[in-house]
């Protein structure tokens, strides 16, 4: 799988992996001509299919240990002399078996309008002429405008619990904005004023993450 | 053109070097297959190699029934753990010196069925068969077997297995295909003939006819078990060769159970005679002029 850049028709670089995190690898791609940066998340099946064939996202930075994949993988392995299990994957938190995940940050983009959608560059058959030109790079991690009003609470009445702040830092930073919208409209659409873990989940789950 | 830097087509490739570098040294791979559950593959495959090793020859087992190990009780190292060396994981050895991995010793209670580790069990199908082949990779790759004349690889019931294997073994010495004198059986084991003939050729392909009759312990008189078709008109019949049959004897059971091969333990048998001639017919089969 490779990611190219369509501005540039170049062939874009991975620059950061961080996970599994609940399950979900983030990897950052990074155009090497214009800096334009887009991140992959994996749900948990997708992350899976990777660990199955033993093989790492982002290249191995250690030598391959003997039976290495078996004794991390084996849920009911016995300690081998020598040699330890690796670290598990942590749990997850309610999984849905609905779609990609990018098909619901899709749908959410469609919905509100400036949420995902790439600056500089508008939806098919969208005209962007009436808008002001956007920085064409924008800094990772950095805040985007706000986005437009949806159904149900508005945005400014949504608050988050101290817990979920806490769940939300262990998103990667390049994509905790993002995670943050979705996560918002996610909450503003069922009617949730107060942002907690439970509902961090429950929008998990929608997003088939 | 790379794949964004993961270099995923090279970590394949340095996985597929390592095995073919690890199978360099032995002479010998050797598939004990069916397609059909019951018909004795493992019982077999741990007989031929005791007969083997007793006739000279480095012998050692690879169990490769991920679910329904037994290989590691039939030959009584069930108990041992795997140690890892600087050559890789130390399988230990059953006598007369066949090295015997399973995955058995890798599990940790006798009532563990194998699962592996991820985040939900929930769709589980879209990656459980990648990671078996993955184990069955390693399993092959990082046992330091050392030089050896035959590595015998027992396969799980499933022509599906028969396809993992080759996708790892492109070339083996011989795929011995394991029946019963029966037309429920056969119907199965033609499957896996066709597919092991067309993943390694027909000429690698063997049949060895198990349960093929029964002699009375008091009366010495011999009886057809099973009234079914003949399995050496079968292999005629696909273009594949005949090694031999094995009488049924409830002996090779109680011997199983007891952790010692019974080619080793009756020596005098009919059947121990017949396990004895299949190993013979297995060694003359890969070791026949191209």
């Amino acid at each position: 799988m490779r990611f190219l850049c369509v501005t540039c028709n170049e062939a874009m670089k991975l620059e950061r992996v961080e996970g599994p995190e609940d399950g979900s690898l983030s990897v950052l791609f990074a155009c090497a001509a214009c800096g334009n940066r887009v991140a992959m998340l994996t749900n948990p099946w997708e992350t899976q299919l990777v660990r199955a064939l033993d093989v790492r996202i982002g290249g191995r930075s250690s030598p391959v240990e003997p039976m290495e994949f078996v004794r991390s993988m084996l849920a009911s392995g016995r300690e081998a002399g020598g040699g330890g299990a690796s670290p598990s994957l942590p749990a997850t938190g309610p999984a849905s078996p609905s779609g990609c995940p990018f098909s619901a940050m899709a749908n959410l983009a469609a919905e509100t309008p400036g949420a995902i959608r790439q600056p500089g560059h508008p939806a098919i058959g969208e005209s962007d002429a009436s808008e002001p030109a956007p920085d064409p790079h924008p800094a990772i991690g950095e805040p985007r405008a706000p986005s437009g009003p949806v159904a149900g609470v508005p945005n400014s009445q949504l608050a988050w619990s101290p817990d979920a702040e806490r769940r939300l830092e262990r998103v990667p930073e390049f994509i905790r904005p993002m995670i943050r919208q979705s996560i918002e409209h996610f909450a503003a659409e069922h009617g949730y004023r107060l942002i907690t873990p439970e509902v961090m989940a429950e929008a998990r789950g929608a997003f088939g993450m | 053109m790379g794949d964004a830097g993961s270099g995923v087509a090279s970590q394949l490739q340095d996985q597929t070097l390592r095995l073919h570098g690890r199978m360099a040294a032995i002479r010998h791979k050797v598939a004990i297959l069916s397609g059909k559950g019951g018909v004795g593959k493992s019982t077999l495959t741990s007989n031929l190699a005791a007969a083997l090793a007793e006739g000279g020859a480095r012998a050692a087992v690879l169990d490769a029934d991920l679910h329904g190990p037994a290989l590691a009780k039939m030959l009584g190292v069930r108990g041992a753990a795997l140690r890892f060396g600087p050559d890789g994981v130390e399988p230990p050895e059953a006598p007369p010196g066949i090295k015997v991995l399973s995955m058995d010793q890798l599990l940790r209670r006798d009532e563990a069925p194998l699962r592996w580790k991820a985040p939900t069990s929930e769709g589980d199908f879209v990656w459980r068969a990648s990671a078996e082949a993955a184990a069955l990779r390693e399993f092959l790759s990082d046992t330091h077997w050392g030089a050896l004349d035959f590595l015998l690889i027992d396969l799980a019931p499933g022509t599906d297995k028969i396809s993992t294997l080759a996708s790892l073994l492109p070339k083996i010495g011989a795929a011995i295909v394991v029946t019963l004198p029966t037309e429920v059986s056969q119907l199965t084991v033609r499957k896996s003939i066709t597919l092991a003939t067309e993943l390694w050729g027909a000429s690698v392909v063997g049949v060895v006819e198990n349960m093929a009759g029964y002699r009375c312990g008091r009366c010495g008189h011999e009886e057809r078990l099973f009234q079914g078709p003949d399995s050496a008109a079968m292999a005629r019949e696909m273009g594949v060769s005949f090694l031999g049959r094995i009488p049924f004897d409830p002996g090779l059971a109680e011997a199983a159970d007891r952790g010692a091969p019974y080619v080793r333990q009756a020596r005098e048998t009919p059947c121990a005679a017949a396990l004895r001639a299949v190993a013979a017919a297995l060694r003359s089969f890969v070791e026949r002029p191209a």
